[in-house]
């Protein structure tokens, strides 16, 4: 029973991080109702983003991290205004079809530039840990922890308290009324699709210290995004958040209690993803906390 | 007086259905303006064409000496055209400030959003009561209320009012229409849709009647009320639906 500290303390460290991970994906489908499925290689390309500087010229993720994050934003507006906004009133499958699409090449260019190895940025804080009591923390995981809930939090503001981000609440809401009281659909698209890269790209700058980087890590961050989204009910950002944290608890219950759990742990995703979808196919948490 | 907005030959649709077939209408400013019809017969097509929701097929739309339909719907709101729309469609998870904030998101009206804050909450006392509550969870007159004062907040110059007494109780109804007979008041140019003849004709100086996507008749609010098709249906203040039984009768 002493593990329990430790598994509480190891499931919130991770809840970030699959917050952050998810709440872009969140964003952008709640305003734009098309689901990205190339989210994943934006975190991937974030990850490489951060390795190649690092790499090139020595900066620590931390510090590249504000720069990527811009970059990261504007490409993902210029792609939404060149890929996605032609097909806005397409057929779902068409949009699903050409954001998988964009994944794939994404994913084949990483693997041609940075092969197909694994890799990983090490800095001087990533294998540090500390110890309260009883309970171990990995200094790389803290501070990505850190790093996710100031920018969760710089979301959560944005949305609440500044012109935009209310524009983009009422977007997601009532789309007819967004466009009668003035709101540039276009233009508001294209803010939460970047966004929803720029914090992808976030996540991707995280991960490259705290664990292995691999051209081919997005697919498997995409079933987690789904599985949380899909937790947390569709198109909600606090259910987002809420089923980020029940995945992050699941996963760590699984590596900490079943034998060889570590390799089970990656499949609570998947398990999570069949059963909620045949038995609850609104989500957990509904469309009650829809925010 | 001049012309507000001069709509010519007005056809347009949703995808299988042609809605509006050859609509023609004219407002002056500060004048307000009712367009009558029984269900189905386009009004609120017509104001998803004007407010930018529904594009048009052909014809032209002009406001203000401005080739309307060539403008993007942001652009619209900010040259003064504001729609309260049928249904109210309120931000339901949003408060109620914030939905009014938002109605004054284009760059036109951000500037004197306070001062306009205000007037709406003396217009709508109710609405300042309830200024931090969820809209969704208001009241079907509050929540019509909110869109009304949403709409003003735009600062509009011709305001576009959707069936505002729209499943309201006859107490609310005349709250809301003495807010529009207060609205009408100001300069402010008013296109009215209403199924509630005789709430809209008491405060209109003349209207429109609607049917199959044109217009079919047009006169003074009085020329209207004993105007054999409206007459019927204005009688006791029955809706514009009688228009459409008594026809079929
Ligand atoms: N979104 C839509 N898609 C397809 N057809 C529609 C749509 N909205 C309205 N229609 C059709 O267009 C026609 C005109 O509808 P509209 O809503 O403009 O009438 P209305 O005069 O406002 O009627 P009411 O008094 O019932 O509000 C109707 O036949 C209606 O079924
Ligand atoms: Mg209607």
């Amino acid at each position: 029973m002493h593990y329990i500290p430790q598994l509480i303390v190891d499931a919130l460290l991770l809840g970030g991080i699959y917050t952050l991970m998810v709440i872009g994906l969140a964003l952008s489908f709640g305003v734009t109702r098309v689901i990205n499925f190339a989210h994943g290689e934006a975190v991937m390309i974030g990850a490489y983003g951060a390795y190649t500087i690092a790499l090139v010229s020595g900066i620590d993720p931390l510090l590249a991290l504000p720069l990527l994050m811009v970059i990261g934003c504007l490409f993902g507006m210029a792609l939404f205004k060149v890929s996605i906004e032609p097909v806005l009133k397409a057929p779902h499958v068409n949009q699903i079809l050409l954001t998988f699409g964009i994944g794939l090449v994404l994913q084949n260019a990483a693997v041609m530039i940075w092969k197909a190895d694994e890799r990983s940025v090490v800095t001087p804080y990533a294998y540090s840990s500390f110890q309260f009591g009883e309970v171990f923390v990995a200094g790389g995981r803290l501070i990505g922890f850190g790093v996710a809930l100031v920018l969760v939090a710089a979301l959560f503001f944005w949305l609440r308290r500044t012109e935009f981000g209310r524009a983009t609440r009422a977007l997601d809401e009532q789309r007819d009324a967004a466009v009668l009281v003035g709101i540039n659909v276009k233009r508001m698209y294209a803010l939460a699709f970047g966004l929803s890269v720029a914090l992808g790209v976030a996540t991707g700058v995280i991960l490259s210290f705290i664990g292995a980087i691999s051209p081919f890590m997005g697919f498997h961050i995409l079933v987690k995004g789904f599985a949380i989204i899909v937790l947390g009910g569709l198109g909600s950002i606090v259910g987002a958040v809420l089923g980020a944290f029940l995945l992050a608890f699941a996963e760590t219950a699984v590596s900490y209690y079943v034998p060889n759990g570590t390799g089970w742990a990656e499949a609570v995703a998947f398990a999570v993803l069949f059963l909620v979808l045949v038995l609850r196919p609104r989500g957990i948490i509904g469309q009650a906390v829809a925010d | 007086m001049t012309t507000m907005l001069a709509v010519r030959d007005l056809h347009a649709g949703y995808d299988e259905s042609s809605v509006l077939q050859g609509l023609n209408f004219e407002l002056k400013k500060g004048e307000v303006v009712c367009l009558l019809g029984a269900n189905g017969a386009g009004k609120t097509t017509t104001m998803a064409v004007l407010s930018g929701l529904v594009d048009a097929s052909s014809g032209s739309v002009t406001y203000d000496g401005q080739d309307l339909l060539a403008m993007p719907s942001h652009r619209r709101v900010e040259a003064g055209l504001s729609l309260s729309p049928e249904g109210r469609k309120v931000f339901p998870n949003l408060t109620v400030e914030e939905n009014l904030v938002l109605g004054s998101f284009n760059s036109k009206a951000r500037a004197g959003r306070a001062a306009r804050l205000e007037e709406v909450y003396t217009l709508f006392p109710r609405l300042a009561e309830r200024r931090v509550q969820s809209a969704g969870l208001m009241s079907g007159g509050e929540q019509q209320m909110l869109a009304l004062g949403r709409a003003i907040m735009a600062k509009p110059r011709l305001l576009l009012l959707d069936e505002p007494s729209l499943g309201l109780a006859p107490m609310i109804v005349q709250a809301v229409f003495e807010a529009i007979r207060k609205i009408a008041a100001t300069d402010i140019t008013i296109f009215l849709v209403e199924q509630n003849t005789h709430a809209a004709l008491s405060i209109a100086s003349r209207g429109y009647v609607m049917s199959a996507g044109r217009i079919v008749h047009a006169g003074s609010a009085a020329e209207l009320r004993q105007s054999p098709e409206v007459r019927d249906a204005f009688i006791g203040g029955k809706s514009a639906r009688t228009i459409r039984e008594a026809r079929h009768a």
